[in-house]
């Protein structure tokens, strides 16, 4: 990480490349993401971390950009929604989003996705939620109810309110593995 | 098989999921400047001065305007009009007079938002505060009687009073229901870029291009005819981006006086203030009925806020006119009182979904005073008959919707006693309301053009807002065209295309879709001539009533002849074949029949009696809203409108400081809208119908009536869980404590 004429350089890979992003102090993930490289499919709604749309992964893992600095990602690697397809074929999760009409207006829908193909992964690694019945073993994915993806999706906002056509995604997009 | 009626997915659902549909905020303008709005901190009083001489010093720092140096704007006539739609009757930045809590009182332009946000926070202001006017109890004593701008104010068919004296048994009661914001995800966004020309492109988040066009027009002074508005997707409507509000005709009067494109993006908080929010009500309403439960008069009467400006109307009482009739008559009134916020708006669903929580609890009221089932009781009064106007229904199934809502949701295995059904230490409650929702009838015109590839494409200046408008239009063009559904593309969002209504009122399926399909029945049919008259006639001799069209190909059976478009167009030396549809239907106030689409709501809650605590287990919607042209994207709108509802009843209220008339929940954790746990199972049931007084297609408005009665459903359910009967929304856990 470099300081030039009061702002910050930073090396880190999006989406596969490796990016130099050059941003001030302040500058949010999600501003450096959008207004620096254009890649505006991750959305600001909030811009405070309440509404989970500009969800996207950091080293594997979700992360809420608006709630992270572009400066503190030095040598990260992010993944946006324009980064989860490969080679044009979408990811099971983008398609069963399609197929089970997991969005109305669109635009939580990135962040909706973002996060539900980190939260399967979070399950398979074996991560409990709070609506996990039984602490005393691991968490397989084939304990992903739809009451776990529901409470694993609550940091996801939809106001034109699809949650049980996501749930059914995610549900069929972690069953399709 | 028809195309229309089956369950397609989105043709928008590729370009959404990669996250490459663009909305006003994603389109890169080059050498945009970015726009950062002042709000006043006060509700009521004047600004005393605005120093903006350090704002004007800080990096990056284009323009501070304040009312001092804000280009005049010209004020418009009826803000409510459709054709010109004014959210604020007051405009932005023209006195220094301050009305609301967050009105604009300097606009910062900036090579950056950050560099305009930071000079925003260097402005200076002095304020003179007068103590602000807030809704509440003492409203009712301030009230006023409204002009009208939708429907007449006040309403009496027969004698209310005097059924309500006969009545055997009589419910009266007062329901409230608090201010809620439409809290879209797509914060309202506004770019604006004017051309050496002098014609202004407006990037829109915008529920009505051409009210948007209209409205700046006046405004601004300039012809309707040099602006173009662009609204390809919209990130939620829900009513709230239906009129225009101040940040759009400041980012335009800016960016004309800078002579730079500017783009001005609301923040969350400015969410709360300057656009417009669904008003509270305070409802009186009083129910008559024989000992049976047979009703014999009705009287509804509803307060709401307005702004100190504006006399937006909320129309609390307007179902009430149509739902049940009343043996002896039916009066309602809406009165208005000026508070410092700004003019409420439409939101999802405007007037019936605030009545309806009133007439429908007072309905489960009755049941219980008179023994009769709640289902029941609804069946014994339904109507073929609109109350109100006197015409009979055009279609009306809400008996079927209660019905087989009942069998579905299994209500005869309910125990009607309250507090008489448990899981575990949960209390477990059961309610049930109806619905009945207003159909608009609005002019549309679409084109739809035959290429010589074989391909069609359908324009029309309707929206995508999340209802599926790309997926639906191509749907009703693929099936008149007889064309495969892959060969169809759809355009919308743009003043340059045939001019259509606004995507509101659940509208645009009946409206636009009819337009729609009037444009390709135009192409087909020119078609249908050129094989029938054409160069080479392929069917000469021959009868349109003949011709079928199936894949693109036109067959005539009876002489065993085909062709298919790209022949027909290719014969006859054409690069294209145009079809325009013009829609213009007469209102509905003025047709034979009256137009309305219907509802039962089931709804289940499990309430902790410790904590006081609401969760929804089951929600169950019946719906009569006509024809159902695409049941995958309809059941989606379907669910959307039921959560919507959960919000209302358990969840919803922007809170205002009586002391400084601020909101003070301006976020999304202050002001809680549903997420996914918040959720359980739901359930859609369309029961059918073909409505040809509603629409050539047959479709009813569906989108708002979703979102209708599952609140006093939820209710219902909630006294029926524990014996307290809530009349003030949300249920919130002290209210059952």
């Amino acid at each position: 990480m470099v300081w030039k004429m009061g702002k910050i350089h930073v090396d880190l890979t999006v989406n596969g490349q490796a990016r130099e992003l050059v941003v001030e102090p302040g500058t949010t993930l999600l501003e450096a993401l959008r207004d620096s490289l254009g890649l505006t499919g991750t959305k600001k709604s909030c811009d405070r971390g309440e509404c989970g749309a500009c969800t996207v992964h950091r080293d594997g893992w979700r992360i809420l950009s608006c709630m992270t600095l572009a400066a503190m990602q030095e040598g990260r690697r992010i993944t946006t929604i324009e980064g989860l397809a490969s080679d044009g074929d979408l990811h099971p999760l983008q398609q069963a989003f399609i197929e089970h009409d997991g969005f109305q207006c669109g635009f939580c829908t990135p962040g909706q996705i973002m996060s539900g193909a980190a939260m399967i992964e979070e399950a398979r690694a074996g991560w409990p939620s709070a609506a996990t019945r039984d602490l005393a073993r691991p968490f397989a994915l084939a304990d992903l109810s739809n009451a776990e993806i529901r409470e694993r999706m609550s940091g996801n906002l939809c106001r034109c309110a699809c949650y049980p056509n996501i749930v059914d995604a995610v549900a069929d997009a972690a069953r399709r593995g | 098989m028809s195309i229309v009626g089956q369950a397609i997915s989105r043709a928008d659902g590729r370009l959404k999921v990669a996250g490459e549909a663009s909305y006003t905020a994603d389109i890169a303008i080059d050498g945009a400047l970015h726009a950062a709005i002042v709000p006043s901190v006060i509700a009521n009083g004047r600004t005393v001065s605005i120093d903006v001489s350090a704002a004007e010093q800080a990096p990056g720092v284009v323009a501070v305007f304040t009312w001092r140096n804000m280009p005049r704007l010209n004020p418009t006539p009826n803000p409510w009009s459709h054709l010109h739609p004014h959210g604020q009757g007051y405009l932005p930045l023209q006195d220094d007079a301050i009305h609301y809590a967050g009105q604009p009182i300097a606009l910062v332009v900036a090579s950056t938002l950050a560099q305009a946000t930071y000079a925003g926070t260097l402005i200076e202001v002095d304020y003179a505060e007068r103590t602000p006017a807030v809704f509440g109890p003492s409203s009712v004593d301030e009230a006023f009687d409204p002009p009208q701008f939708l429907w007449p104010v006040n309403s009496s068919v027969g004698d209310a009073d005097k059924g309500l004296a006969v009545a055997a048994v009589r419910i009266e009661q007062t329901y409230t229901t608090a201010d809620r914001h439409h809290n879209q995800m797509e914060p309202h966004a506004t770019t604006a870029v004017w051309s050496p020309d002098g014609s202004l492109t407006l990037y829109e988040t915008t529920q009505h291009i051409f009210g948007a066009q209209a409205l700046v027009a006046i405004v601004l002074g300039v012809p309707p005819e040099k602006i173009n508005v662009v609204a390809k997707f919209v990130g939620g409507g829900f009513g709230g981006k239906a009129y225009v509000w101040p940040h759009t005709l400041l980012a335009a009067t800016a960016a004309k006086r800078l002579g730079r494109p500017v783009r001005l993006q609301l923040t969350r908080a400015n969410m709360y203030s300057m656009v417009g929010r669904q008003a509270a009500t305070i409802q009186t309403l009083s129910l008559g009925a024989d000992r049976a439960g047979r009703l014999t008069g009705i009287r509804h009467q509803s307060i709401s806020p307005t702004s100190v400006y504006d006399g937006y109307i909320e129309y609390a009482a307007l179902g009430t006119r149509s739902l049940w009739p009343a043996a002896e008559g039916i009066s309602t009134t809406h009165r208005i009182v000026r508070v410092n916020h700004n003019t409420p708006t439409a939101m999802r669903s405007p007037h019936e979904a605030l009545g309806h929580f009133a007439l429908e609890s007072a309905m489960d009221e009755l049941a219980y005073a008179t023994g009769v089932d709640p289902v029941a009781l609804r069946l014994l009064n339904d109507t073929a008959i609109d109350p109100h106007s006197g015409r009979p229904f055009s279609t009306r199934a809400l008996g079927d919707c209660l019905k087989e809502g009942a069998v579905r949701f299994g209500w005869d295995r309910r125990s009607p006693e309250p507090r008489s059904m448990r899981d575990g230490s949960l209390l477990v409650g059961q309610g049930v309301a109806a619905a009945i929702y207003t159909h608009w009838r609005w002019p549309s015109a679409a084109r739809v053009t035959l290429h010589a590839d074989g391909t069609a494409l359908v324009e029309i200046g309707s929206h995508e807002i999340g209802g599926g408008t790309y997926t639906v239009m191509r749907q009703v063009a693929a099936d008149v065209l007889g064309m495969s559904l892959e060969r169809v593309a759809v355009v919308l969002g743009d003043t340059r295309l045939p001019a259509s209504h606004a995507s509101i009122g659940s509208a645009t399926m009946a409206n636009a879709g009819a337009s729609v399909m009037l444009a390709a029945k135009g192409a087909r049919d020119k078609a249908i001539d050129l094989a029938l008259n054409g160069r080479d006639a392929p069917f000469a001799g021959s009868t349109a009533q003949d011709v079928v069209v199936t894949d693109g190909v036109l067959t005539a059976a009876p002489i065993n002849r085909s062709a298919s478009y790209a022949e027909l167009l290719a014969a006859n030396g054409l690069q294209s074949l145009e079809g325009e549809g013009a829609y213009d239907p007469v209102e509905e106030a003025n047709g034979p029949k009256a137009i309305f689409s219907f509802s039962a709501v089931f709804a289940e809650v499990r309430v902790d009696p410790d904590f006081g605590t609401v969760r929804m287990s089951r929600l169950l919607g019946a719906y009569d809203a006509g024809r159902i042209i695409n049941p995958k994207t309809a059941r989606s709108q379907a669910i959307g409108g039921m959560i919507w509802g959960v919000g209302q009843a358990l969840l919803e209220q922007s809170e205002t400081d009586p002391a400084t008339g601020r909101f003070v929940n301006r976020n999304l954790s202050g002001y809680l809208i549903p997420a996914n746990a918040d959720i359980p199972e739901l359930e859609v049931l369309f029961v059918d119908g073909f409505d040809e007084e509603a629409s050539p297609l047959g479709a009813k408005g569906l989108g708002e009536l979703t979102a209708v009665s599952v609140a006093p459903a939820i209710a219902n359910a909630v006294y029926h869980a524990t014996g307290k009967r809530i009349r003030d929304l949300p249920i919130t856990i002290e209210k059952l404590l």
